[in-house]
């Protein structure tokens, strides 16, 4: 268990920048998520704690000590790939065990240590399976036993979910929070998916074009973001354009509304949250504390637990996602209201 | 059923041919092992199982067949030695257009005869050669070599010949080899040498067992690269069979060797084949 810290890191591949001063703290034993689209840098930066790339400028420790010169076997840490790269010429006892017999530990003492480690991810008795007879998700399990056997300082993750099917993802998700918690190892995590990065981190980092553009906790992300990109990427959001009129919007669909804080530039994107926004019939009065605008429904997607809209407002088309509390469905073509408060309408600067 | 005709339509061309060439004149051979003399003209022929037992009477012949399989040996390992560093170059360190060039390095003896090349060793290796011109000029008073019509000398021209199918075997197991394989290995504290030897020569042993196949049965057959390199010291199984058919006019001998040396070599494989399997 270690902290990593990662100093002004720059590193360009050619003549593509894939990660540009960055710097970051990966605290003691938690969990973080590197998120990002493809190409934004964030395997390259895992990449480099691992030590697999070298930074072209900055500096990384772990544990306050430089680790820019030692080669990724003498670091001590775990990592899990994106396809497990599981060994196919042993079997489960070998490929968790290597790790420790590279370290010159006993043939008694790695078995018990393997024994423990495949309890752990719930394999206990796969043993002598080869790598071609297991399922996806018990791949992932070896894989992850593999890479925590020998009690690494960090465990670096590269999207080691993404080749999972749906329900077996969600279930790794919550086995590998487990785990992590019970052996309480700090923990980075890339992934391009934002529901992952949401449910599983204690911390996320937000990168894009080789910029860490936001960080801290997902709540605070996914309710604060600070630019349009990290809004849209986190999360859906209704980005609405208009022109600042001292303290308030004038939307180009129509209607002027009061933002969270004072619009910086005299053009602004103001973005709302689907489930932020409630829908009224046209006869039912808003609050008047709300913002609102008027619209009309385009379709109504019916989901059981949640009422999904599509709200025509001038040109553009909103997305509302409401509780189903009452059951009651307003239907295509009717004209409505959308209100929503002041405080989730957030607005930043149209570049 | 469609599918099966397909299928058939597909492998039967092949198949075909290869019976009309291997099986057709690999069964004539059969025959004439087991004849008495050459059925040509008004000759008197008859059954016998003479030619075989002479392979066992005289120590000479079964000397000799160790010798070449001694040769096959020694030349597979030597391609693999050479051959296997490489490919792994060639497969995990080097890329794009240098590949390429290399890659046509390895193909480039393919394109020129056989014999052609062999002859050429000779120019390198005889007394006063090449070879022994320029170390005399490197080296003053080294002297003669004394190369040529030795056994090195057929070791030189027969690695040369066949380290090309070491190479390319290989390479394609090396090559698909995931490096994330090795990187995970790298990440659990592995070192180069235990990566080497934990992970990749197991993991290209198919390439190395198809390549030395390759080499392994040719090399103990061949007779062209003993004779023009070895001279006196040319005297292997293969030679005495070509003898047979081209200067003793023995063909029945000559078949009946050959078959034994055949058996022999499946032998051999049989005695591989657990190992192969072990790490499919």
């Amino acid at each position: 268990m270690a902290s990593v810290s990662v100093q002004n890191i720059s590193k360009n591949f050619g003549i593509t920048v894939a990660l540009d001063r960055v710097s970051y703290e990966f605290e003691n034993g938690k969990f973080f998520a590197l998120l990002g689209p493809s190409g934004s840098g964030k395997t390259t930066l895992l990449r480099m704690i691992a030590g697999f790339e070298s930074p072209d400028r900055g500096s990384i420790q772990i544990d306050g000590k430089v680790v820019d010169h030692i080669p990724v076997e003498k670091r001590d840490i775990g990592m899990v790939f994106q396809n497990y790269a599981l060994f196919p010429n042993m079997d489960v006892q070998a490929n968790v065990g290597f790790g420790l017999r590279v370290r010159g530990i006993s043939t008694s003492e790695t078995r018990l240590l393997v024994g423990e480690a495949l309890e752990l991810v719930r394999l206990s008795g796969f043993d002598n399976r080869r790598p071609d007879q297991l399922s996806g998700g018990q791949r992932q399990r070896v894989a992850l036993a593999r890479a925590i056997v020998t009690k690494p300082r960090v465990l670096l993750l590269d999207e080691p979910l993404s080749a999972l099917d749906r329900n077996l993802r969600l279930e790794m998700e919550i086995e590998l929070k487990r785990i992590q918690r019970d052996v309480r190892i700090t923990t980075i995590f890339v992934t391009h998916d934002q529901e992952e990065a949401l449910t599983m981190s204690d911390q996320i980092g937000i990168l894009n074009e080789g910029q860490l553009v936001q960080h801290g906790s997902p709540v605070d992300i996914y309710e604060n973001p600070q630019s349009v990109f990290v809004a849209r990427f986190l999360g859906e959001a209704n980005l609405l354009k208009g022109q600042a009129d001292g303290s308030r919007v004038n939307l180009n669909v129509g209607g002027t509304v009061q933002t969270r804080s004072k619009p910086a530039s005299p053009q602004v994107i103001c973005s709302i949250r689907p489930e932020k926004i409630s829908i009224h019939k046209e006869q039912d009065i808003p609050p008047s504390s709300s913002n609102h605008i008027a619209g009309q429904v385009n379709e109504h997607i019916f989901n059981g637990t949640s009422l999904n809209y599509l709200v025509q407002c001038g040109d553009q088309v909103l997305r509302v996602f409401v509780q189903n509390l009452s059951g009651e469905l307003i239907s295509p073509n009717t004209q409505v209201h959308l209100s929503f408060r002041p405080e989730d309408t957030l607005v930043f600067p149209d570049a | 059923m469609n599918q099966r005709a397909a299928v058939l339509s597909l492998i039967s061309p092949a198949y075909l041919w290869l019976t009309l060439t291997i099986l057709l004149p690999l069964s004539a051979m059969l025959y004439y092992s087991f004849l008495s003399d050459v059925p040509i003209g008004s000759r008197e022929v008859s059954w016998t199982l003479e030619n075989y037992g002479t392979f066992f009477e005289k120590a000479f012949y079964s000397e000799l067949m160790l010798r070449s399989f001694k040769l096959g040996a020694e030349v597979t390992t030597f391609c693999l030695l050479l051959g296997f560093p490489c490919a792994l170059a060639l497969a995990k360190s080097i890329g794009g257009r240098t590949k390429e060039a290399l890659f046509l390095l390895i193909i480039l003896p393919f394109w020129s005869n056989a014999l052609v090349r062999i002859f050429s060793w000779t120019m390198v290796l005889r007394g006063n050669g090449i070879l022994e011109y320029y170390i005399n000029w490197l080296l003053p008073g080294t002297g003669p070599l004394g190369l040529m019509f030795t056994y090195p000398a057929i070791l030189l021209g027969l690695v040369h010949s066949y380290l090309p199918y070491m190479i390319l075997t290989c390479y394609i197991s090396i090559d698909a080899i995931d490096n994330q394989l090795l990187e995970a290995a790298r990440s659990l504290g592995a070192g180069k040498l235990t990566i080497f030897f934990r992970l990749i020569v197991p993991l290209a042993l198919p390439g190395i067992v198809a390549g030395s196949v390759l080499i392994f049965i040719p090399v103990i057959g061949s007779f062209m690269e003993p004779r023009l390199l070895g001279g006196r010291n040319g005297t292997f199984i293969g030679t005495i069979i070509e003898d047979q058919f081209t200067a003793v006019f023995n063909w029945p001998l000559g078949a009946a060797l050959s078959f034994i040396m055949m058996g022999l070599v499946l032998l051999v494989l049989l005695g591989f084949s657990p190992l192969v399997r072990r790490f499919k």
